[in-house]
């Protein structure tokens, strides 16, 4: 089982809140490629990594990887000391639900729930995994606070087709931060953003570190690149420091 | 999840509804074969149980037939010597034997009864079919002015009528049968003799009639420990020239004929289900693929395979349960104009719906629906529970 309490209040990790271990990806339907070809990685409570690259190189596969949403081939992966490869589906979904948050690359959101209603489904998630639940007012409180972060407080009972492109960008950003994960996977959260908008994204995405947890952001920016502990390139299959 | 479900539902009106719609037709066509199917055969074995009578001895004449003689009012002109009661009395294996005389009222006769309906006269001393009511209702005998009358005779003036000249007394309405007898006059034996002797209008009709000497039926209870096939049997072999009719022959006779339309309604309501169930596998498994990304994206944050599979299949059942119970309350509403309308065309008695039919349709209709529904989804709703989050949310556009 999963150890779901809230160790991310733990500041004094005895062991990297997520490590690669020569991981190997390949797809094999179709044309066989291999994005992810003995990838190695430490990421400590407290990284803020980044990671470069041209489109198409496997960035995004990578963050899938370590998100527990793809199963690599060989190698381990581990999260808060938990081997990926050795846990039952059931408790990586769990996994999924309580360590980790994904921005994904492109916005997906519940089409027939409002704005308000995404924000608050991953705590309702994590709700039926945990003791200590979420009361309905504090779920509300929080979607309420990061619906006025991201300056989209007007659009709480609208439904996602209603939104623009930015202020959909801006909830699923929201969506992945609520839950105050350990580990922040953001694959290029900033795309479809004007300038102010992606600094209070890269704002709201700064604190995941400084709290103890850890972020890994696909980017193109430097400008936001700049802002890492740890900048990496990805080519090849492999990461390289830059 | 269910929340999850509803919202999912309410929110796609149009897609829902028209699941809605394809369920709600096939479970109405289902309701009301059965519950007119039903309604019809507890009909007819609560007939033979009201009638009371095992045999029914009938003139053996042209126009005799079982049938009419226990299912429609039409007057039923027919008539044996009075010595065949004798005979049949001393037959082994019956128990009681009471006849009884049908004569008629008239078209013609003014400010009365306007229609021709059948006056079954019975006798008192030896009754044993209306006995029981009688019982129930406190009532000794019928004396001379008083009539009883079926439960669909309508009463004019009050609780009077005029039958043949003469004003009667409705003195009790029967409880419903399901057969004729629901649309009858029952009097006294000596009344009706009376009036079929010094009518002359009713002399006309039954011209060389002397209603003294005849009756129209006999209706016979057979003792314990007999078959009803060997009494027959018996009564046969003493030769009376008469008709001899086993009332649960007619009865399974018509059930038979009953049974066979109610097959043919079946095998085509079997095929509706069938392309009932194609069509919402179609659509359910059109609803799971269109939402294959956000299926991608519950697993991503945290729902289990077996929570999509639930989440499917609720929807399904869901929709079609509302389907179901909607159908199924059209299919009751729509069953008793059809009904009444056979009722018209074919001259058989059906009893109104009961309340304990309808609760039973409702209840099966919305079963099925949900059965239905649960069915046609669970292979998408499978599929659902087993798609890669990452192929899904990286690649749902392709396929
Ligand atoms: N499920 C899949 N099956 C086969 N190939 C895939 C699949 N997902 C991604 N790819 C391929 O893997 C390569 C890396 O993709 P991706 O990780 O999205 O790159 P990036 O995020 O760096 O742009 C691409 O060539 C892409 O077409
Ligand atoms: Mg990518």
């Amino acid at each position: 089982m999963i150890n779901v309490t809230a160790n991310r209040d733990v500041i004094k990790f005895n062991h990297p809140l997520c490590e690669l271990k020569n991981v190997v990806k390949t797809y094999k339907s179709g044309e066989i490629i291999c994005p992810v070809d003995g990838v190695s990685l430490r990421c400590e409570a407290g990284d803020f990594i980044s990671i470069e690259g041209p489109s198409g190189i496997g960035k995004s596969t990578l963050l899938y990887l370590v998100g527990g949403l793809l199963q690599a081939d060989s190698g381990e992966i581990l999260v808060d000391a938990t081997n990926l490869q050795s846990i039952s589906e059931h408790d990586l979904t769990i996994l999924r639900a309580t360590k980790i948050g994904f921005i994904f690359q492109e916005t997906n959101l519940f089409q027939a729930l409002t704005v308000g209603e995404n924000l608050a489904f991953p705590l309702k998630i994590i709700n039926k995994y945990t003791k200590t639940k979420l009361g309905k007012a504090d779920i509300n409180q929080k979607v309420e606070a990061y619906l006025e972060k991201l300056g989209i407080g007007d659009r709480r009972d609208f439904l996602p087709h209603q939104l623009s492109v930015g202020q959909r960008r801006r909830l699923v950003v929201a969506r992945a931060l609520i839950k105050e994960p350990l580990l922040v996977l953001a694959d290029e959260p900033t795309n479809d953003l004007d300038d102010f908008w992606a600094s209070e994204v890269i704002k709201l995405l700064q604190p995941v570190p400084a709290r103890g947890g850890a972020l890994m952001m696909v980017t193109h920016n430097m400008l936001w690149a700049e802002r890492a502990n740890c900048r990496y390139t990805m080519s090849h299959g492999i990461l390289a420091p830059k | 999840m269910y929340k999850f479900a509803w919202q999912n539902l309410s929110r796609r009106k149009g897609q829902s509804s028209l699941t809605i719609l394809i369920t709600l037709l096939t479970v109405m066509v289902f309701v009301m074969i059965f519950a007119f199917y039903t309604n019809f055969q507890q009909g007819v074995v609560l007939s033979q149980e009201r009638l009371g009578a095992d045999i029914l001895v009938l003139p053996n004449e042209a126009s005799t037939d079982a049938y009419t003689t226990l299912y429609t009012a039409e007057p039923n002109n027919i008539y044996m010597p009075v010595e065949v009661l004798d005979s049949i009395k001393k037959v082994e294996g019956v128990a009681l034997a009471s006849p009884q005389l049908f004569i008629q009222t008239l078209n013609a006769s003014c400010c009365a009864v306007d229609s021709e309906t059948r006056i079954v006269a019975f006798d008192m001393d030896t009754d044993f079919v209306l006995q029981p009511w009688f019982d129930e209702a406190n009532l000794d005998s019928l004396v001379d002015d008083q009539i009883i009358i079926g439960c669909n005779v309508p009463a004019y003036l009050g609780n009077r009528v005029g039958i043949l000249g003469d004003v009667f007394r409705i003195v009790g309405t029967m409880s419903p049968t399901g057969t004729g007898m629901d649309e009858t006059y029952f009097m006294n034996m000596d009344v009706a003799k009376r009036l079929a002797a010094t009518n002359e209008n009713l002399k006309e009709v039954l011209p060389n009639i002397d209603p003294q000497a005849v009756y129209s039926a006999i209706l016979i209870k057979v003792q314990d420990g007999y078959n009803v096939a060997d009494v027959v049997a018996n009564i046969e072999k003493a030769d009376m020239n008469v008709t001899i009719v086993a009332t649960d022959e007619v009865v399974t006779n018509m059930k038979t004929q009953m049974s066979m339309i109610g097959q043919v309604m079946i095998l085509l309501w079997m095929l509706l289900l069938v392309v009932t169930a194609l069509a919402l596998i179609g659509r359910f498994t059109a609803l799971a693929q269109v939402r294959k990304k956000e299926t991608g994206i519950l697993r991503a944050i945290g729902g289990q395979k077996t929570d999509v599979f639930k989440l499917i299949l609720f929807e399904a059942c869901f929709l079609a349960g509302i389907g179901g119970l909607l159908g199924s309350i059209l299919g009751i509403c729509a069953v008793s104009p059809l009904i009444d309308w056979l009722q018209q065309a074919f001259t058989f008695s059906i009893l109104a719906l009961n309340p304990g039919l309808i609760a039973k349709s409702l209840l099966l209709g919305t079963c099925m629906a949900i059965l239905l529904g649960g069915l046609a989804a669970l292979y998408p709703a499978c599929k659902s529970a087993r798609l890669d989050p990452q192929e899904v949310i990286m690649r749902g556009e392709i396929d």
